[in-house]
């Protein structure tokens, strides 16, 4: 084995390595919606006043957080199929790719329940009472004065929350999933693991411009949503 | 893999499991001990603009926070040995760079990792603390490294706790990807347990229960701490 | 015009108002004193549907509604007639002050936006905020707040506004503007039901003075019958603690 140290094998395996970002994106994408709304139903039990639909979020919520993404990737992975298995139901032809969405919106929701709730609840009272007493309805004052003020609080939760999706979406390349990570483990191994270290060099620039591009989009959408908000660094 | 689940297998692999909790509890420490001072050492440079320095502590935090841990994991892993072979060839030491216990590396990437995690706890939670009481310090005579460690540090601290407890659990969280380092932890334990007879779903519950039941202590443990700092402070407001 | 008729409400345990009664006119000021606790706040919560209180009524017109188990439509049409102005204000804080003011116009009542903005700039006009149409509530100090919150409920021209201490949130300097913009909607005709630990506004502008204590009313009166005259032990307990010693009431 070859291991000397050549920079240009990380500017030879970035371009290879982009086009796979699709895949990346496209299960972020899947997890972020299915994961957003099922985070919202989690949030309106922890808000709402039936105890149970409170105590089971809350649970959900927890189990979730003390959970690694590579073991709940693994219990989906091989635990739907086993339960489905037990109804007489093969799952063993169905995709990767789903798996992989459903491990990642169950562990997004998770975390959104949390976004969506501190978000809510950051919304002093006051503004919904003084919404209904200026004659709104209650669907009106919670659409036109809670919401946008929860949204402008959610947003920076909401994009450190895909950023954390993204990150731990890495691991799907465990199952087999071809995403940027399973793509540079496979010319590794086609390189008889020479200049692994350059490839993961590569690998790492691409995330951290991914990262670093995210972050800008969401301190660029916080000053857009802010309106009222910003005001007060003007000040 | 069809029938009920394998209740044998899933205590033994149970007990298994467990016996790689040290492991991971152990790096889990190491890490912390390490990252502590380093990361309030960065965070001091954020926060005083120290030049380069702070530039520097900047970008190491965004490339960590930026990338994911796997990745720094293979790149830790890739590198050293071809750093201390280089190594040990310039200062002809006779050692097998790929004998060395896995466990270093864990220790390395792990304290790097979260070392960029507290330079940004510790930052929020300094610059929560009303610039007032450095001032009120200094003020009464104390040198700025007392007021610190009388009076800024206590309180940032009650303010950094729930963040510091978020670091802890992401971290025991994250020895599980250890299995990359072939490093003997609670999953990669369990897993090897179930290579036998393909009890993967066993051995994923019991991976499972063991992190829940340890981040449900840790998480229990420091609110008990936050509680207890909590009234120390408001008796002394 | 607006009779409120034995309004009772606990929370948990504790009974906050304890059979409530009183009767407003077209036209009037009433001022509401009394020490805190005493459920002066609530009653105007409950009257407003803030609160939903556990017994009582209100007679609106000829309109008369169960406190207790007013209908949506029942409560929409109140709120409709009757505008609130907070303690903390509560602007919007996502709307600058003329949306502020409009906001209740355009979606609350359907009056066109044209329409909506010419009156919210005359309220805000009026209020004396003609330079802050576009100002945010982060913008402006708490007494411009609170005058925007006056001017949004000005707008909405409603039969009465209720004030739920509208200038114990300010700062001292503060508190004449917004007495001063209370005062002119007053004379005005406004009819008015506040609840203000301001005496000299009480002395000043009401027509009646109502003292509540415990949760329920004590004594109720003209500013002169309350002030110089109090029939009540805990009235004139209450006066003395809150009253400086030389204030005389001077007509």
């Amino acid at each position: 084995m070859n291991q000397y140290f050549d920079a240009k094998y990380i500017f030879d395996s970035i371009p290879v390595l982009i086009p796979f970002l699709k895949v990346t994106f496209m299960v972020t994408g899947f997890s972020v919606l299915f994961g957003t709304l099922f985070g919202f139903l989690l949030a309106a039990a922890k808000i709402g006043k039936n105890r149970w639909a409170n105590k089971m979020a809350h649970g959900y919520t927890t189990m979730i957080r003390c959970t690694p993404s590579i073991v709940l990737l693994f219990l989906t992975y091989y635990g739907i199929p086993y339960l489905f298995n037990q109804f007489g139901i093969d799952l063993n032809s169905i995709d990767k790719s789903v798996f992989v969405v459903i491990t990642f919106s169950l562990q997004f929701a998770a975390a959104m329940s949390e976004v969506i709730r501190t978000a809510y609840e950051s919304v002093d009272k006051g503004q919904y009472e003084a919404a209904v007493s200026v004659g709104l309805s209650s669907a009106q004052a919670y659409r036109r004065i809670v919401f946008p003020q929860a949204f402008v609080v959610a947003l920076p939760n909401f994009g450190n929350s895909l950023l954390a999706l993204i990150k731990e979406g890495a691991l799907a390349y465990t199952i087999g999933l071809i995403d940027v990570i399973g793509k540079a483990s496979l010319i590794i191994s086609s390189n008889y693991n020479a200049h692994a270290l350059e490839i993961y060099l590569a690998l790492s620039l691409i995330y951290w411009v991914v990262s670093i591009a995210i972050e800008q989009l969401f301190s660029k959408l916080e000053r857009i949503f802010g309106k009222g908000k910003q005001a007060l660094k003007t000040v | 893999m069809s029938g009920g689940l394998d209740w044998g297998f899933l205590v033994k692999t149970f007990f298994i499991a467990l016996s790689g909790a040290p492991t991971a509890l152990a790096i889990t420490v190491v890490a912390l001990l390490i990252a502590a001072p380093l990361g309030f050492l960065g965070a001091l440079t954020r926060i005083n603009k120290i030049p380069v320095l702070h530039r520097l502590a900047q970008i190491y935090v965004s490339f960590v926070r930026g990338t994911p841990i796997i990745v720094q994991i293979f790149i830790i892993y890739s590198s050293v040995p071809i750093l201390l072979t280089s190594l040990f060839a310039k200062f002809h030491i006779q050692a097998d760079v790929y004998k060395v216990n896995p466990i270093w590396y864990a220790f390395i990437v792990f304290s790097l990792y979260t070392t960029a995690t507290l330079i940004e706890v510790f930052r929020s939670a300094i610059n929560t603390v009303n610039k007032g009481q450095l001032e009120a310090a200094l003020s009464v005579g104390l040198t700025t490294v007392q007021a610190f460690r009388r009076i800024i540090i206590p309180q940032a601290l009650v303010v950094a706790l729930p963040n510091i407890c978020t670091a802890t659990t992401n971290l025991i969280k994250a020895t599980s990807l250890g299995y990359a380092m072939s490093l003997q932890e609670i999953t990669l334990k369990a897993k090897v347990a179930a290579n036998v007879g393909y009890n993967y779903v066993e051995a994923y519950i019991d991976i499972f229960l063991i992190y829940l039941i340890i981040c449900s202590l840790v998480e229990y443990g420091f609110k008990r701490y936050e509680k207890y700092l909590r009234t120390y402070k408001t008796v002394n407001a | 015009m607006l009779e409120i008729r034995d309004v009772y409400k606990s929370f948990g345990k504790q009974e906050i108002l304890k059979g409530v009664s009183l009767k407003i006119d077209k036209g009037d000021v009433v001022v509401i004193l009394g020490p805190s606790g005493s459920g002066k706040t609530t009653l105007l919560r409950c009257i407003n549907f803030l609160e939903r209180s556990d017994q009582g009524h209100a007679v609106f017109g000829n309109v008369e509604v169960n406190l207790r188990t007013a209908t949506k439509k029942q409560v929409h049409a109140i709120r409709q007639k009757i505008a609130f102005v907070f303690q903390n204000y509560n602007l919007f804080n996502n709307k600058t002050a003329l949306e502020n003011v409009t906001e209740g116009l355009i979606i609350g009542r359907k009056v066109p936006k044209q329409e909506a903005e010419k009156i919210g700039r005359t309220m805000l006009d009026k209020v004396g905020l003609s330079d802050k149409y576009h100002a945010y509530p982060s913008q402006l100090s708490g007494g411009q707040q609170q005058r925007v919150g006056i001017a949004r409920a000005l707008a909405l021209n409603p039969d009465i506004i209720l004030f739920d201490e509208p200038t114990s949130a300010l700062d001292p300097e503060l508190v004449g503007e917004v007495l001063t913009v209370m005062r002119n909607i007053a004379k005005e005709g406004t009819t008015m039901l506040v609840v203000t630990h301001e005496m000299s506004f009480a002395r000043d502008v009401a027509n009646t003075v109502i003292f509540m204590d415990g949760g329920s009313i004590v004594e109720q009166g003209t500013p002169k019958d309350i002030f110089t005259n109090p029939k009540e032990e805990r009235t004139q307990q209450f006066l003395r603690r809150v009253l400086p010693a030389d204030y005389s009431y001077d007509i």
